[in-house]
C-alpha cells in the first residue's frame, strides 16, 4: 500500500524550498532554490528581492518536489499542504503562504500553519530514528539562538536564549566588518581555519549557571580591535572570533544537556552547518556520554523537509488549520520556559 | 536654540539607564533614528527605552526581522514601540515598504537602528542620535541632533543632567 504523502512548502527567508515527506517521515523529495547569489552584492537577503524571487521560484520548485516524489500539480496524491507562516520576512512568508493555501484550496486537503522553528526542531528526527527524549536542540542561525529542551513531539521548554544578537547575526556582521563577504559563517569559518584561535581573546559573555547567550560584546570587540591596528591579521581576527562563539555554544549545551539529564545534543539551523562549532559539539558529546546529531548541511539550512516533518505532528494532532491564518513574522514557538 | 547635545555613559547598565530616562521624554509619533556603527550599542540604547516604557518581554536586535513590534501599556498615549533595523536595506524603496512612518502615526513611537540610509521614508518627528564609542571599552557618546526641537531643549537637558554634556 502507497503511504500517504504531505507536500510541504518554506519561503520564510532567502531559500524556496519544497518537499514531499510520507506519513513514516521519508523524505521522497526536498528542493531547495537559494537566492544567495542575488543577495551576495548586497551583503545580506534583501526583502524585496527575496519575495520577488519567491514569486518566480515556488511552482517550479514545488513542481520539481512534486515530481521527484512521482507525482505532479494536476495529480498530487497528498493529503495536506504544510506551509512556514513565521517567523521570517513577512514579504517571503506571504508567498509560500498564498501558494500553498491555493494549492490545498485546489486539491481540497487540509492546510498546516508550521512555525519554522519547530521545523528546525524536527529536522533531526528525519535523519536520525534513534533520537530518545528528552534530548537537547541548539538552534542557531542567523535570526535566532536558543537551546530548546525537547520532552516529546511538540513538549518543548526554553532553556536559553540570546539577549541580543543572533549567533549567525554576529558572523554576517563582523565578516561584512573584514570585509569577508556574505553569507558570513562559510566565509568566517574557511578563513579562520588558516588563523590562531588564541592570537586574540575576545569575550565569552554570561559565564556561569545562566543559559542566556550575548553575541553582542565580541562582535564590538572584534570591531575595537580592527580598529585599533588596521594592519591585523584578518585570520587570526576570524579564528579567534569563531573560537569564543563556539566556546560559549558547546558550553552551555552542555550545560543544559546536564540540567534535564537529556540523551542527547541536536544541532539546527544554519550556524550548525559551522564545522568548528560541529567538531567541538562531537567531542564534548563524548566527553558527556550522550548521543550527537548533527543534521546534514542541507537539513540544518532551511528546507521544507523539516516543515513536513512538523506538518505530520501537527496533522495528527490537529487535523487542519483555518485558512484566515496570516503570515506572522515575528511568530512565537509555544514553549514552556525552563 | 542650541538643537545639538552631548551626553556620555560609561557602561552598559548606564546606556540602559539612560535609555530609560530618554523614554520617558517620549510621545507617540517620535522616531529616534539611530546612526553608528557595528556595536555602537544601538540596541543595548534602546533596551533601555523599552524598559522605560515598561515593557517586559526581551528586545533584541531586529536585524534579521528588520522590524520588532512590542506593546506598550498606553502610557503618555504610547500603545507601541516598534525597534526596527535597516541594516539589510538597499535603498529607500524597501525600507517604504516596511511601512514604519504609518506605524508612527497610530500611536507608536520607533527606534530605528541605521535609520540614516532612509530618514524620509521613516516619517514621524524625527529625532537623529549618533552614538559614537569613546576612548574606554564601554565608553558611548551620544549625539542628539534635533533640528525640529521635537525633545524640548531644555527639558532634555534638565531630564539628562545625571549624564552632563561630554
Amino acid at each position: 500500500m502507497t503511504k500517504e504523502m504531505i507536500l510541504a512548502i518554506e519561503t520564510s527567508c532567502d531559500e524556496t524550498a519544497a518537499a514531499v515527506v510520507d506519513e513514516d517521515l521519508h523524505v521522497l523529495s526536498s528542493v531547495v532554490s537559494s537566492q544567495i547569489d542575488l543577495h551576495a552584492s548586497f551583503g545580506g537577503v534583501v526583502p524585496e528581492i527575496a519575495g520577488r524571487a519567491h514569486v518566480e521560484l515556488l511552482e517550479p520548485v514545488v513542481q520539481e518536489a512534486l515530481e521527484q516524489a512521482g507525482r505532479s500539480i494536476r495529480d498530487p496524491g497528498v493529503v495536506a499542504v504544510a506551509v512556514t507562516t513565521g517567523p521570517g520576512l513577512v514579504g517571503s512568508l506571504l508567498v509560500g503562504l498564498s501558494g500553498a493555501k491555493a494549492m490545498a484550496y485546489a486539491w481540497g486537503v487540509p492546510f498546516l500553519s508550521i512555525n519554522h522553528l519547530e521545523g528546525h526542531l524536527f529536522a533531526a528526527q528525519l535523519e536520525s530514528d534513534s533520537l530518545v527524549f528528552p534530548y537537547v536542540t541548539l538552534l542557531v542561525s542567523g535570526g535566532h539562538t536558543m537551546l530548546i529542551g525537547v520532552h516529546g513531539p511538540g513538549e518543548y521548554r526554553l532553556m536559553g536564549e540570546t539577549i541580543d544578537d543572533a549567533a549567525g547575526e554576529a558572523y554576517d556582521k563582523v565578516a561584512r566588518y573584514l570585509g569577508l563577504g556574505y553569507p558570513g559563517g562559510p566565509a568566517i569559518d574557511k578563513l579562520a581555519a588558516q588563523g590562531d584561535p588564541t592570537a586574540f581573546r575576545f569575550p565569552r559573555a554570561l559565564p556561569g549557571e545562566n543559559l542566556d547567550f550575548s553575541f553582542s560584546g565580541v562582535k564590538t570587540s572584534v570591531v575595537r580591535a580592527v580598529d585599533r591596528s588596521p594592519e591585523i591579521n584578518v585570520a587570526d581576527v576570524a579564528a579567534s572570533f569563531q573560537a569564543a562563539v563556539v566556546d560559549v555554544l558547546v558550553a552551555k549545551s552542555m550545560q543544559a544537556v546536564e540540567r534535564i539529564d537529556a540523551t542527547a545534543i541536536v544541532l539546527g539551523g544554519g550556524v550548525a552547518a559551522n564545522s568548528l562549532l560541529r567538531e567541538r559539539t562531537t567531542t564534548a558529546a563524548l566527553e558527556h556520554g550522550v548521543q550527537c546529531a548533527l543534521p546534514s548541511l542541507a537539513m540544518c539550512t532551511d528546507n521544507a523537509a523539516m516543515i513536513g516533518a512538523a506538518g505530520w505532528h501537527r496533522f495528527r494532532v490537529h487535523g487542519g488549520d483555518d485558512f484566515s491564518i496570516g503570515a506572522n513574522p515575528s511568530l512565537v514557538l509555544e514553549m514552556e520556559r525552563a | 536654540m542650541n538643537t545639538t547635545m552631548s551626553f556620555r555613559t560609561t557602561s552598559l547598565g548606564e546606556t540602559h539607564a539612560f535609555g530609560e530616562a530618554v523614554s520617558e521624554l517620549m510621545n507617540p509619533g517620535m522616531t529616534i533614528v539611530l546612526v553608528g556603527g557595528l556595536g555602537a550599542g544601538k540596541t543595548a540604547f534602546t533596551q533601555g527605552v523599552a524598559k522605560g516604557l515598561g515593557i517586559e518581554s526581551r528586545v533584541t536586535s531586529p536585524t534579521f526581522t528588520m522590524v520588532a513590534t512590542y506593546d506598550v501599556d498606553g502610557r503618555r498615549g504610547i500603545r507601541t514601540l516598534l525597534h526596527a533595523d535597516l541594516y539589510r536595506v538597499g535603498s529607500g524603496i524597501e525600507a517604504d515598504d516596511l511601512a514604519i512612518g504609518e506605524l508612527v502615526e497610530e500611536g507608536a513611537v520607533a527606534m530605528v537602528e541605521w535609520g540614516d540610509v532612509a530618514p524620509d521614508v521613516l516619517g514621524g518627528d524625527q529625532v537623529f542620535v549618533h552614538i559614537e564609542t569613546g576612548s574606554e571599552d564601554d565608553e558611548r557618546i551620544f549625539h542628539f541632533v534635533d533640528t525640529d526641537d521635537i525633545f524640548n531643549g531644555g527639558l532634555i537637558s534638565a531630564a539628562f543632567e545625571r549624564w552632563g554634556q561630554s
